[in-house]
């Protein structure tokens, strides 16, 4: 019917780009254009080649990781003390680790810039890491909410009833059954530091370089390079791979399938 | 107060036009060979019933019997593999829902959240174009028919459950349906407030004397209310028959055991038209079966009609057998007996509450013939 | 039994690690950004803590400022109705379909949003630009004659943006989608109404509150907006948040930049906050008439 047409329609248009990016890395001519004129691989063999944008991936990799890693242990215990006691407190507390979401990337990335500088870190990579960290804990957290909310309460009660003690109780009760949404709060953590552009852009200096701003500066001074679109692709690749993944921890019919008939 | 016509369509008995005489006399809902399958499982098989002007019908049965299914057949939300409807002669199966002229109640009352009552009740009038003034006095009078009037400016959210299940009521009847539909219309209050609601909701169908099928699983609720019965089991209709009939002259086990409650003894059929049970001796009983060729068959008697007595009676009426009590259950308005007659345990009803038996008391049990009945098979129809 | 699962001492120890990390990595800069952007800046000393409000006056005055600020706010509003008209009917098939159609079209809806922007900005500029595809096809049916530029300009930076941001609007008309309850749609069917209509005065304006709240999402990332703004609108087409980053990395003057930057919050904020007092005036004045109708309604109509 009509609705199926136009939803086919509107994945073309949202896919477009990527398409766009991927097919013209294939391209034998030494500018992109698409739909690409031949088909060869030496673009990515030139992208391995060129030390600037290998570095800058690794260099992201790592930062992803890291920032992923101690977003999600900022918002475990974060959230734990948010579901699992009552106080007005936690209102404020969710607002303190959901508001980076909401401001301005270019607000934050400003802030970052001018306090990590004052404390002394501007050479070193530090203050990139903890800017990303600020601003992936919002996304980490909203998934590890949703775990904890999903667990029966009861379940934990039973536990402490029979004799375990709290530790023990989050250890061998909770920590299984919301297992799935703290690898998906790491995962979406992971992607929203790979691909940040106006916080890393801020922060970067000449040797911490992400992959999103290497990829942006050069986009200035040659944009029709087919290098661009072979390292452009093998990040798509990689995004497109952990969200999947992400994807399948989370079992999305879980968020939109709660309470429809 | 008049209840003129504006809610309730007008047709009675004593009307003087002889067109609407003879269409209250004629078949007014007819329902023919519903067949329907989701993906392997059969749902419906071979349904037909056919109701007057006027008449309650209950669909009666366990989850699963179709009950159901056949009201979103009769909506029009479900297209059936085969079969048809036809309402006052006319086939409605092609129609989409909007167009049958059908007023249903849902089980959850349905009551859009984000109007107000009056506009949750003139939503049908509204949709079919009636003028603002006659809406405003049929709406109105369709909440007070149901003793709302006042809540009509209010949200359903700020009703309780028995007041937005009369609002529900009133929307459903305000457009004159032909027909009503009414899905488990009581399920979702308390026990209490069923009972009243029951018996407020008869007196408003009564009165409004609109032809309606009613699905339920409780027997009590369909045998008050309906006219008829139509007993469903997986998707089959069992036995169509007054509460009345059905009660005392079961079409099968199944509905025997379903309405009510039943002893089942098996017995074999002896030449000279009693019936020996093992262990139990000859019965005499009423032989209810279309066909009396099986010789094994089931005997039915109800633990109401069973009595204990200190003498065993003479003569046809009555049957008598000797037993042991097993087990007695004093239930406040009645007591309970098991007591094991032969090989078999018969459960024995008396609302002589003071009487009182030992466990491993010798006793006679007597019951009337006419009360014990020969059921053929399992299930009609099978 | 407890009424919480924690004792109060559990739940402070689990605040310690947090509340610090977040309170010195991100609440004590953004405090010190406000601080800045009273400061004052010289080229050869730097940033001098001498504290006025000279550089918010300057913005106020300033023309230019105030062309880019109504653009963004033009463009962002732009997006924010293609965003709600294009993505309604996507987040109407994403609730109708389960397992993985479902999670297919969600994750396609992410994919833009997840990818780097800038991978996304360089897709674009093959599809619009002056050898792009799009200028290919038409030149190849003959609708133009001459190349025409879609890139660096508006239209291209609300492609950008629809593009990125449509995934909140669906997610958020979706949920409330989510609520509502099919028998009131089959109720209405029942009562005459044809499916057209029972969308319309069902479905529809139970979906109203996801609506707004998508709309409002959408518009304040528009606003904040840098990365696709800037490389899809040229030099011409700049957004506020590039104005940030000119002041403060291009030109070094981090308390005129801090002072944009906290307009640029202000700006956004200010309008949700209009919005939102808005839709509570609208509720007060509708539960009043409620009460009032209620009080001498029946009165009127003849009840018995």
């Amino acid at each position: 019917m009509m609705l199926r047409a136009y939803v086919i329609l509107f994945v073309c248009f949202l896919l477009a780009p990527i398409v766009a990016i991927s097919a013209g890395s294939f391209t034998e001519t030494s500018y992109v254009v698409f739909p690409p004129q031949g088909f060869t691989l030496k673009w990515y063999f030139a992208a391995l080649g060129q030390r600037p944008l290998i570095e800058a991936l690794g260099f992201s990799l790592a930062i992803g990781a890291i920032s992923a890693s101690v977003a999600t242990l900022i918002a475990l215990p974060l959230g734990l003390a948010i579901t699992r006691y009552r106080s007005r407190l936690n209102i404020a507390l969710y607002m303190l680790a959901m508001t980076p979401a909401m401001l301005p990337a270019v607000f934050l990335g400003l802030a970052f810039l001018i306090g990590y500088s004052w404390v002394g870190m501007g050479g070193s990579s530090w203050p990139l890491v903890a800017g990303h960290v600020v601003m992936t804990v919002p996304f980490a957290l909203s998934l590890i909410l949703v775990g904890l909310q999903s667990v029966d309460g009861t379940l934990e009660l039973a536990a402490r009833s029979l004799g375990a003690s709290a530790l023990k109780t989050f250890l061998v009760v909770t920590l299984p059954l919301i297992s799935w949404s703290l690898a998906a709060g790491w995962g979406f953590a992971f992607l929203i530091s790979f691909g940040a552009l106006e916080v890393s852009l801020f922060l970067s200096t000449s040797t911490t370089v992400t992959l999103p701003v290497q990829i942006y500066t050069t986009l200035d001074w040659s944009p029709l390079d087919p290098t661009l679109t072979a390292i452009s692709s093998g990040v798509v690749i990689i995004t497109l791979a952990v969200l999947v993944i992400t994807a399948r921890t989370v079992r999305m019919d879980r968020f939109l399938k709660r309470g429809q008939r | 107060m008049s209840q003129g016509c504006l809610v309730r369509p007008c047709f009675r008995a004593s009307s003087t036009d002889p067109g609407e005489t003879k269409s209250f006399l004629m078949e007014y809902l007819n329902v023919n060979g519903l067949e329907h399958s989701y993906a392997t499982q059969r749902v419906l098989e071979n349904v037909s019933f056919s109701i007057n002007a006027g008449e309650r019908l209950c669909l009666l049965g366990p989850s699963g019997c179709g009950k159901t299914t056949t009201l979103q057949v009769l909506a029009g939300f479900v297209k059936p593999d085969r079969g048809n409807v036809e309402i006052k002669g006319q086939r409605v199966d092609g129609m989409p829902p909007e167009k049958r002229n059908i007023g249903i109640m849902f089980q959850n009352y349905a009551l859009f959240p984000h109007m107000s009552v009056f506009d949750n009740v003139a939503f049908g009038l509204r949709m079919r174009g009636v003028a603002k003034a006659e809406i405003s006095a049929r709406v109105m009078e369709a909440l007070t028919l149901v003793r709302l009037p006042h809540a009509a400016s209010k949200r359903p959210s700020q009703l309780s459950g028995g007041e937005q299940q009369r609002i529900a009521f009133s929307r459903a009847v305000v457009i004159r349906p032909s027909l009503l539909l009414l899905d488990e219309p009581f399920s979702n209050l308390d026990a209490r407030l069923r009972l009243e609601m029951r018996t407020e909701l008869l007196d408003l169908l009564r009165t409004l004397s609109v032809a309606t099928v009613m699905v339920t699983h409780d027997q009590e609720e369909a045998m008050a209310i309906a006219d008829r019965i139509a007993v469903m089991y997986r998707g089959r209709i069992e036995q169509i028959d007054t509460p009345d009939q059905i009660y005392r002259n079961p079409a099968s086990l199944f509905v025997g055991r379903f309405i009510g409650e039943s002893n089942v003894l098996p017995a074999t059929a002896l030449p000279d038209g009693r019936f020996q049970v093992d262990g139990v001796g000859a019965i005499t009983a009423r032989d209810t079966r279309p066909s009396r060729n099986a010789t094994a068959v089931q005997l039915m008697i109800r633990p109401e009609h069973i009595e204990l007595v200190d003498a065993a009676p003479g003569g046809e009426e009555w049957n008598s057998v000797e037993g042991v009590v097993e087990r007695q259950l004093f239930l406040g308005h009645r007591t309970e007996w098991i007591v094991s007659v032969g090989g078999l345990k018969l459960t024995v009803w008396q609302s002589n509450a003071h009487v009182r038996r030992q466990v491993g008391e010798k006793v006679t049990l007597r019951w009337r013939s006419a009360d014990s009945i020969i059921v053929g098979a399992e299930h009609a129809n099978a | 039994m407890h009424k919480n699962a924690l004792t109060t001492r559990g739940w402070l120890l689990l605040l310690v690690l947090p509340v610090i990390a977040l309170g010195l990595l991100y609440v004590l800069p953004v405090f010190n950004l406000v601080r800045i952007s009273f400061a004052q800046y010289d080229p050869k000393l730097g940033v001098i803590p001498d504290y006025q409000i000279s550089n918010y006056v300057a913005l106020f005055v300033d023309v230019f400022y105030f062309e880019v600020l109504w653009r963004t706010i033009r463009v962002s509003l732009l997006v924010t109705l293609f965003c709600a008209v294009l993505g309604y009917p996507i987040a109407v098939y994403l609730i109708r379909s389960s397992g993985w159609r479902q999670t297919g079209i969600f994750i396609v809806l992410l994919m833009p949003l997840v990818t780097s922007v800038t991978v996304m900005s360089y897709g674009w500029l093959i599809l619009l630009g002056r050898n792009g595809v799009i200028n290919t096809i038409a030149s190849g049916l003959g609708l133009i004659d001459v190349p025409r530029q879609f890139m660096y300009n508006e239209t291209a930076i609300v492609v950008g943006l629809v593009h990125v941001l449509v995934v909140f609007m669906v997610i958020s008309i979706a949920a409330s989608l989510q609520s509502v309850d099919q028998t009131w749609v089959r109720a209405a069917r029942s009562l005459g109404a044809t499916p057209g209509v029972a969308f319309r005065a069902i479905t529809l304006p139970l979906s109203l509150p996801g609506l707004r709240t998508g709309a409002l999402l959408v518009f304040v990332l528009s606003m904040s907006a840098y990365a696709t703004p800037t490389l899809l609108g040229g030099t011409r087409f700049k957004f506020l948040s590039y104005l940030v980053y000119q002041q403060a990395i291009s030109l070094y003057n981090w308390p005129r930049g801090a002072a944009m930057a906290v307009m640029l919050l202000i700006a956004t904020t200010a309008l949700l906050a209009l919005v939102s007092i808005y839709s509570q005036i609208r509720t007060i004045r509708a539960n009043r008439r409620l009460r009032e109708a209620q009080a001498d309604g029946p009165a009127q109509v003849g009840a018995v």
